[in-house]
């Protein structure tokens, strides 16, 4: 099967001091869902924007669907970023983000066409967002803003979508929402990949893991890298591993507890 | 009533300065949107002084003066741009060794070509009573040019100032777009500067926009209420300088600072009575 | 009042960026000279004139530059510092000067005020009245620019033949011994601005009565106006350091077009673009009148050169 994401060699350093990511490779399948996890610093912001051609690439190489990461390929990827990263007091309507999905396609001088608006309308309904489409921006809770980027990527008629942080800031049951809609999408047959501290989401729900620390400690399914080890060497000092009833439980430094 | 709006337009002088100033009102209001929302006022203010540095050099080389402004703003726009993006300087630290940079040389050549100060010091203050017809002209096809590419551009210019990064990783070329809005604004802030002169110039880009701002939800809303706000600051300032015999430039962005603080005041107040029902945005998420 | 933040940035700028080279400072000549400064070229023209070979005088207000915008500059406290008499005009034309004395530190040095005493014209208030008895009233309303009355004394030709004989008075009483020398440069001088005084007198005979109505860019030809029989019917920009309001424009175009004046008149060290406003709205010519300095050129090189301009362009306007 086609690889949705190919990394290989990749090291991207934002100094000479140290490097941000160093000889990762990995290959991500069509289809995939993906969970990247690992201590901030770690690297997983700076993997997705590799992937997204967002910063530059020191050795290796990214393919994005067997090609390297032009503008055709980028019209593939969509993108979700934090939540710090944007300016939610900004005059826009969720109608106004899901349509810049379309821009990149839509071409200079263009109005939105019929397909134009019936994507957007398509894309915010499937986030379960339709009713909102009014709505500025701002006044959106945490989850229903994340849906909304969600539904502009899906409006970009990407097949792969990059989300960083998607749950940070945001309540446990909007969490679960998100989770529950990218395994939906996943099963439409997007290729899902997410950074997360999540980890217990990240070994119940998706098929992927990916360990980082400026490195690829481990990558594979949640259940065979998620051991103690394994988890011991990507957080090194800053994640506890310990055994309560059978249950491993990670917690990490600054007291968040997760089971895995 | 009647009489009173007609009398000042029975001097062609007065009309030319109303519509110069309605125009460039216009302009500032589209630009100044962005302006407003994407936290430029101090590279608006940074490019008005810079290019009083490319009137003097024109000056002193006999071209012509609104050239010389229009290529230092945008050479400092780009140069701001160009500093900033290389990311060890922040850009407010760039807009400000380029613009003093840029005026300090302006200074420096008049300094040295004295009987020319009063010149060069008219049109630091710019004067919306002295605008010609050629002058109408430049401001109407400037004007012309920036709302074209406005339109054109309009939903990759909103995309790229909303979220650049996502732009950027969508294949929308950010930084080609944010370097068009500094030219844009560049060009905008030497047009505008023949009205309001280069101290009252960011005035009119930011007030009017600032005020749209608090009243609309929508970007292509702001956008028409600031160029709606601006020019009838304008109109307003003009005809108030006409009856009370004060300063046309400052009469302008006094009538604008006021609808601004009312604006301000009436929203605050409406804040105040919801705020019970409704958390505030931020706290939420 | 805008110029204000703007001002303090050039002077700052000046303070620190260059001290431009002295150019009062070329002592290689005499020895014996009198080194005097004047604070605007036109007295200093009449200084060169009294003075002759014995007075080396400088000015402060370059050539070309307005008395009444100017800032002063580091070269300038030096030129003052080494001058032993300083030539002003007063009536609150050189407002900078005292600071500048003060940070020139000369103490001893003398100062000549050459309008003293002299009998002065209110200022005219934008938009001639008809009574004169409403004009200080009028004045203070439009906080004319000269608050102690007109300075522009000069552009009537007997005024500056007092100038002179005060230049004369004071240079003899810093240099005693070139006593005879500054009467007999200065009695030569006096006869000749007798004769451009009435050279004046000629010219102006030769415009209509009627069309003898003058509207010039500031107000610096009430004392022209009198003495050689003009009415002063307008001022385009009553403070030159101030933005003008429409209304202000406005009036002096109702006057232009109510009175008939054939022309109106700008001057070289501001910028035209009112004058050519209120002319093209009128559909009168506009002129260039020297008034607060000489210029470079041949047409204003001397004090006589630039009135003797200034009235052939009068006649030519008005005529």
């Amino acid at each position: 099967m086609e690889n949705a994401v190919e990394i290989r060699d990749l090291s991207v350093a934002y100094n000479r001091a140290q490097p941000a990511l160093s000889g990762a490779t990995l290959a991500v399948p069509r289809g995939a869902m993906l969970g990247i996890v690992g201590p901030n610093g770690g690297g997983k912001s700076t993997l997705i924007k590799a992937v997204l051609g967002l910063v530059a690439v020191g050795s290796g190489s990214v393919e994005v669907l067997g090609r390297s990461v032009d503008r055709r390929a980028r019209r593939k990827v969509g993108y979700v970023p934090q939540r710090e990263d944007v300016d939610w007091s900004f005059p826009v309507s969720a109608y106004d983000v899901v349509m810049m999905g379309r821009v990149p396609s839509m071409g200079f001088l263009k109005r939105p066409k019929e397909k134009d608006r019936s994507l957007v309308w398509d894309a915010l309904e499937t986030v379960g967002m339709g009713n909102f489409a009014d709505n500025q921006i701002g006044e959106l809770s945490g989850g229903q803003q994340q849906r909304v980027f969600l539904a502009r990527a899906l409006a970009q008629e990407a097949e792969i979508l990059l989300l960083d942080e998607p749950v940070s800031g945001v309540d446990a049951p909007s969490q679960h929402e998100i989770f529950d809609l990218l395994r939906r999408l996943q099963g439409e047959g997007k290729t899902v990949i997410v950074t997360t501290h999540d980890l217990s989401c990240v070994a119940e729900r998706f098929d992927l893991a990916l360990l980082l620390n400026r490195r690829v400690v481990a990558f594979g399914p949640p259940e065979e890298v998620f051991t103690r080890e394994l988890l011991n060497e990507t957080y090194q000092s800053h994640l506890m591993m310990l055994d309560i009833g059978g249950r491993t439980v990670a917690v990490e430094e600054g007291g968040d507890s997760q089971g895995v | 009533m009647f009489e009173y709006l007609l009398e000042p337009l029975s001097f062609e002088f007065m009309q030319r300065g109303l519509l110069a100033s309605v125009l460039v009102a216009v302009i500032c209001g589209v630009l100044g949107s962005f302006v407003v929302l994407k936290g430029l006022a101090f590279i608006g203010d940074g490019l008005a002084h810079a290019s009083f540095g490319g009137v003097a050099l024109a000056f002193v080389l006999g071209a012509n003066i609104y050239l010389g402004a229009f290529v230092v703003a945008i050479g400092t726009a780009l140069g701001i741009g160009a500093i900033s993006q290389h990311g060890r300087v922040s850009s407010d630290t760039a807009i400000g060794v380029f613009f003093s940079g840029t005026f300090a040389l302006g200074i420096l050549i008049i300094s040295r070509v004295e009987s020319y100060t009063t010149d060069l010091f008219g049109y630091l203050f710019g004067d919306v009573l002295s605008i010609t017809t050629g002058d109408l002209w430049t401001i109407g096809i400037l004007g012309l040019v920036v709302l074209a590419l406005v339109g054109a551009f309009y939903r990759q210019l909103l995309f790229v100032a909303f979220d650049p990064t996502v732009a950027a990783a969508s294949g929308i070329p950010a930084r080609a777009f944010e370097y068009l809005l500094l030219v844009l604004l560049g060009a905008t802030i030497v047009t505008a500067i023949q009205a309001v002169g280069i101290i009252l110039v960011v005035a009119l880009l930011v007030t009017p926009a600032a005020t749209a701002n608090l009243l609309t939800r929508r970007f292509h809303h702001m956008i028409l209420v600031g160029a709606a706000i601006g020019s009838f600051s304008a109109l307003l300032g003009i005809y108030l300088s006409y009856y009370l015999d004060v300063a046309s430039g400052a009469a302008i962005i006094l009538v604008a600072t006021a609808i601004f603080l009312s604006v301000f005041a009436a929203s605050s107040l409406r804040e105040r009575f919801k705020s019970p029902g409704k958390p505030a945005q931020s706290e939420i998420g | 009042m805008r110029r204000i933040g703007l001002w303090t940035t050039l002077v700052t700028l000046l303070a620190f960026g260059f001290g431009c080279g002295a150019s009062g400072g070329d002592a290689a000549g005499g020895g014996e000279e009198l080194r005097a400064s004047a604070t605007i070229s036109v007295i200093q023209n009449l200084v060169e004139e009294v003075g002759g070979e014995r007075v080396e005088v400088s000015t402060i207000v370059p050539v070309g530059g307005s008395p009444e915008t100017f800032q002063p500059s580091p070269a300038d406290a030096q030129k003052i510092s080494e001058s032993r008499v300083i030539f002003q005009n007063g009536l609150g034309l050189e407002g900078w000067l005292d600071d500048l004395l003060q940070s020139a530190g000369g103490e001893d040095v003398k100062v000549v005020e050459l309008a003293e005493g002299l009998e002065t014209i209110e200022d005219n208030a934008n938009g001639h009245e008809d009574e004169p008895a409403e004009e200080g009233g009028h004045s203070e309303e439009e906080e004319p620019a000269h608050a102690e009355g007109n300075p522009h004394l000069w552009l009537d030709v007997s005024n500056s033949q007092r100038y002179v004989e005060r230049i004369r008075d004071a240079l003899i009483e810093a240099d005693p011994d070139g006593a005879e020398e500054y009467r007999a440069n200065a009695d030569e001088y006096l006869r000749e601005l007798e004769e451009l005084d009435r050279y004046i007198q000629e010219q102006v005979g030769e415009i209509p009565e009627e069309n003898r109505k003058l509207v010039t860019f500031h107000d610096a030809f009430p004392y022209f106006a009198e003495a050689y029989g003009f009415e002063q019917v307008g001022v385009i920009l009553q403070n030159p350091d101030a933005e003008a309001s429409s209304r202000e424009v406005a009036d002096v175009v109702s006057t232009v077009r109510e009175e008939n004046v054939p022309a109106i008149f700008t001057e070289p060290q501001f910028n035209s673009g009112l004058a050519d406003t209120v002319a093209e709205e009128a559909n009168v010519e506009v002129y260039e009148l020297y008034s607060d300095t000489l210029s470079d050129t041949s047409d204003a090189g001397s004090y006589e050169e630039m009135m003797r301009t200034n009235v052939d362009r009068v006649v030519e306007a008005l005529g």
